[in-house]
């Protein structure tokens, strides 16, 4: 069965259908609270925020125009409700010291990952991500979970495109470091063999 | 050029492998919740002048064309202008090249609101 588009669903919605709209949260609640929760790493906050970002995005949807795609826009309206929470919080992480890491150390990093349980290595995954910035975490979050391209990434967070891309980079180097942080190199190299 | 990209796979195959975190079962119904309690403000179009001031000015104006034709006096003003003779206007010289440069100008300053409405929808 086709499922209605989210055009269909914001014009019912515009027209006093609050059904619609619920169809439109339950379509997009898991992506919009999977970034949230990555910038703020915290499960309550996050829900509250993007409870917040939903509410609003009913309240001003007559300002969607249609040019861009709704889960960019949407996106965009929960990415400032967490910077904003951050901002209020007072508190954000920094970016680490990149540690130089060698083609071997990849490698290693690659074997060292395979042979670990899918548990034990979601987990340090998930740890490693949640130790980014907050707005490097959303964008790698953005880009490699959600896939959204560059350019709407750019427009979600109102940074220019060499930005994010300079910012991808960094990122996955310092997801390279603390992963290697995790998996201590003797360790790796023992257990690859 | 290649180990970038054999890196960004990489990446992406080992956050794909983390799995989407899911909001709790409270989730849908507190936003719906928090729709419902703050309702719409529906506009509802209402005119500057009602229809009420719109009968009253027109029987207004009625009566006052009426009563102008009908109850004619024979009270007539007599206009002096003459008073007019003490004031004078000045006359402006205005070199051709001043005047140029005013339509130009003018020119110039119609151009704006086009050139707003173009770059406006540059950057949308």
């Amino acid at each position: 069965m086709n499922e209605p588009s989210d055009l269909y669903l914001i014009k019912r919605t515009l027209n006093g259908d609050t059904n619609a709209y619920g169809s439109l949260v339950k379509r997009h609640q898991d992506y919009i609270f999977n970034v949230v929760l990555k910038m703020l790493r915290n499960r309550e906050e996050a829900e509250e925020v993007a409870q917040d970002a939903f509410i609003k995005a009913y309240n001003v949807l007559e300002s969607f125009k249609g040019d861009a795609k709704f889960t960019t826009w949407l996106y965009k309206i929960a990415y400032r409700k967490a910077l904003d929470r951050i901002k209020t919080n007072n508190r954000s992480r920094t970016l680490e010291l990149v540690e130089n890491l060698t083609e071997d150390t990849s490698a290693h990093l690659e074997t060292g990952l395979d042979i670990l349980l899918l548990e034990e290595k979601q987990e340090i995954i998930k740890r490693c991500i949640l130790r980014l910035p907050e707005i490097e975490a959303a964008i790698v979050t953005l880009f490699y979970f959600e896939e959204q391209s560059v350019k709407e990434i750019a427009e979600i967070t109102s940074l220019s495109e060499d930005n994010i891309k300079v910012k991808l980079f960094r990122s996955r180097k310092l997801l390279y470091s603390l992963l290697a942080s995790y998996l201590k190199p003797e360790k790796i190299i023992e257990n690859g063999r | 050029m290649e180990d970038d990209l054999k890196e960004q796979l990489f990446i992406k195959n080992l956050i794909k492998g983390v799995g989407r975190e899911k909001p709790s079962q409270e989730f849908f119904s507190n936003v719906m919740t928090g729709i419902e309690a703050k309702p719409k403000r529906v506009l509802v179009y209402e005119p500057l002048i009602s229809t009420t001031t719109w009968m009253v000015l027109g029987v207004a104006s009625v009566i006052s064309i009426i009563g102008l034709i009908f109850l004619a006096t024979d009270f007539s003003m007599n206009w002096n202008f003459s008073f007019m003779r003490y004031f004078s206007v000045p006359k402006l010289q205005i070199s051709s090249t001043m005047l140029y440069a005013i339509v130009f100008l003018s020119l110039f300053l119609v151009q704006i609101p086009f050139l707003q409405k173009y770059m406006k929808n540059q950057y949308k």
